[in-house]
């Protein structure tokens, strides 16, 4: 686990007086679609809140209709103490939105940059620190088609902070970032989040949801199924274990299922997964019946519960498909 | 208002770090007016027919019409002034020279040149050499240098040289392509990769983003145009005889109108790359129709009433008609006001269909 994760652990509710934002029964429709359908959750002030969901679950468009961009066909939401729905454009004053992949002026250097955009706002903090802040100095004057993946998501976000915002929105803030990249925005966004600001962001990945989330919201086909702490969410609907078996013959696992404990077998590319609810009881019954079948296996793993396996529980789907 | 400011700005520097787009705005259609004026332009011939009027057997006019006959280039005639300025205007002589005679030991005048206005390069060359001339004559009958000067005055035909006509259509061809093309292209990109919604993540005003952008790519073609005037002149002696702030406010007026559609056609595609070619679907008919590299005259007259009611016709008509001929932009108010309909409904169109994203 970690470190980031210190926070949170014991599952706040959000529904505090110091509320950030409250969404209310939020509804989008395009045509006979409905991207969201009735999405409801509130976020405490200075937390991280996580919306997680595959791609196409409406993550985007919930997050769209809080940041003013999108008109909500039905329900209503409060951010930073603003109807959304009445002032659209005076929420963009309290809050900071970095959109997935949006363009920046891609000829203009990264101090350029910042600028121009300092300048559509009323207030702006002052643009040095912001670029050293967000380990930009070297690039200052780089024009941004030239900067790497992680450069630009850190311009990204340095951008979103330039009104000195109350909520931070990210849309999948580390999409295609490797995993060096990922990590060191890990710790910038946390860092935000410890300055006392509320940080609300999309993501389809399950570990960063884990490690750098307060609370997560688990969105599928426009709607939020799930939404507690990580461990809080893997206690209730990923208790058990999985483990994880390379046999010789691997078409005879049918009397894996009779063992104590356990719910369920299935294969995976010559990998025996075999799901307990409780691997203390699983374990020995599983190696005497080894022994007194004379069989072998090539390597065994346990795997704790994870929010793949939440979301699997969940939705009866994986996260990745 | 400091976001406006930021916006011709950015825009502004993006536009100068594009070394392609500033090679297309600028150089490319001088370019196209250097090889038009090549291929079609002048007969501009190496020999001068020079017209000579002298008085007989006076020392100083032989003396200086010897001058003259010792130049190479020149084919020097000897005729009565009135005769040699009749054969200027149709085009028959090059020069016409006045030459003074010896009145009480003394020069009766000076030496009169008349030329060809419509013929800059022809003239120039040719002045500059019976200058010389002169000023040898001078040396040669007194040793002083200034005994007599030499005079010249233009005479106004109306045969254009063939880069007076092309630089008020080169011009207006500039602007147009900014608009449809240029801008166009630049807000397609700008919404397909999402910069515009961007930009509606902060208070900013979008139209006042807008703005920023019309404003910036007018000054670029007034900019461009400049560039184009400049060169024309000085390189191809391309001659401009109307008013040049009367040809700027025309330079405005048609930068905005086609900005307005520029912003029409952007709405209608989806991507940057439709919407350029849709802009490429307009522009070049237009091109080649409104009369910016021949008269329209040469047109079949079948498609006269469509050539007559592109937006891009007024504009050529009335830069022409100010910058070569030299006539008020009020006799083209009909044309301007066709225009400012076309802006309008370019803005109305643009209003209506604008999406961010």
């Amino acid at each position: 686990m970690s470190a980031n994760h210190s926070r949170g652990v014991d599952g706040r509710q959000g529904e505090h007086e110091d509320a950030a934002l409250i969404a209310q029964n939020l509804v989008k429709r395009y045509g006979e679609l409905t991207a969201v359908n009735g999405v409801s959750f509130t976020v405490a002030t200075g937390e991280i809140f996580g919306l997680l969901g595959p791609n196409g679950a409406g993550k985007t468009t919930t997050l769209e209709m809080l940041e003013g961009l999108r008109r909500p066909d039905e329900g209503t939401a409060l951010v930073a103490g603003i109807d959304v729905r009445k002032h659209p454009r005076k929420v963009r004053e309290r809050i900071g939105v970095q959109l997935q992949d949006a363009g920046l002026f891609e000829r203009l250097t990264v101090a350029e940059t910042l600028k121009t955009f300092a300048a559509f706002h009323t207030h702006a903090q002052p643009v040095p620190p912001l670029i050293e802040r967000f380990n930009l100095t070297e690039k200052a004057k780089t024009q941004v088609e030239q900067l790497s993946g992680g450069q630009r998501q850190r311009l990204s976000i340095a951008l979103a902070l330039l009104n000195d915002p109350l909520i931070l929105f990210l849309d999948e803030p580390t999409t295609g970032l490797d995993p060096q990249a990922r990590r060191n925005l890990w710790d910038v966004i946390a860092n935000i989040r410890d300055e006392g600001r509320t940080v609300v962001l999309t993501t389809h990945y399950m570990d960063e949801a884990y490690h750098l989330c307060d609370r997560i919201a688990i969105v599928d086909r426009g709607e939020v199924i799930a939404l507690d702490t990580p461990n809080a969410l893997i206690q209730e609907y990923a208790s058990g274990a999985k483990i994880l078996l390379e046999i010789e013959d691997e078409d005879d696992v049918a009397w894996l299922s009779e063992l104590p404990a356990v719910e369920r077998v299935a294969v995976n590319v010559g990998v025996t997964s075999v799901h307990t609810t409780s691997p203390e009881q699983s374990l020995p019954a599983l190696f005497d019946a080894f022994n007194q079948r004379e069989m072998r296996f090539h390597s065994l793993r346990i795997e704790a519960g994870s929010l793949e396996d939440v979301f699997l529980n969940l939705t009866g789907r994986s996260l990745r498909e | 208002m400091k976001g406006f400011w930021a916006v011709v700005t950015m825009s502004f520097r993006t536009w100068w770090r594009d070394k392609s787009s500033v090679f297309w705005g600028a150089f490319f259609p001088l370019l196209l007016m250097g090889l038009i004026g090549l291929v079609f332009g002048s007969s501009d011939q190496l020999r001068f027919s020079v017209s000579v009027d002298a008085l007989e057997g006076d020392p100083l006019a032989s003396g200086a019409l010897e001058g003259l006959r010792s130049v190479e280039v020149f084919d020097v005639v000897v005729e009565a002034q009135e005769v040699g300025l009749q054969r200027l205007r149709a085009g028959e002589r090059s020069l016409v020279v006045l030459l003074p005679h010896l009145v009480d030991g003394r020069p009766s005048g000076d030496v009169n040149v008349y030329y060809d206005e419509s013929n800059a390069q022809v003239n120039q060359a040719g002045i500059s050499i019976v200058a010389q001339v002169v000023s040898e004559v001078n040396q040669r009958l007194t040793g002083r240098p200034d005994v007599i000067r030499l005079q010249t005055s233009g005479i106004s035909t109306n045969d254009l040289s063939m880069f007076d006509f092309l630089l008020p259509g080169i011009i207006a061809m500039t602007i147009m392509q900014t608009g449809l093309m240029g801008v166009t292209w630049v807000i397609a990109n700008y919404r397909e990769r999402l910069t515009l919604k961007r930009v509606l993540t902060t208070p900013f005003h979008p139209f006042a983003f807008l703005a920023g952008l019309v404003t910036r790519f007018t000054v670029v073609n007034l900019l461009q145009a400049a560039i184009i005037f400049l060169v024309a002149t000085f390189l191809f002696g391309a001659k401009t005889v109307g008013s040049l702030w009367q040809m700027t406010a025309l330079a405005i007026i048609g930068s905005v109108t086609f900005l307005a559609i520029g912003f029409a056609v952007s709405t209608l595609s989806r991507t940057a790359e439709s919407a350029n070619n849709l802009g490429s679907l307009i522009n070049f008919p237009m091109l080649f129709l409104s009369g910016t590299f021949w008269p329209r005259e040469m047109l079949p007259e079948g498609i006269r009433p469509i050539v007559d009611a592109l937006p891009l016709t007024p504009l050529v008509d009335a830069m022409r008609g100010v910058g070569a001929s030299g006539e008020s932009l009020l006799a083209y108010s009909g044309g301007i006001l066709y225009l400012l309909a076309w802006a309008t409904a370019g803005f109305a169109v643009a209003a209506w269909r604008f999406r961010w994203e």
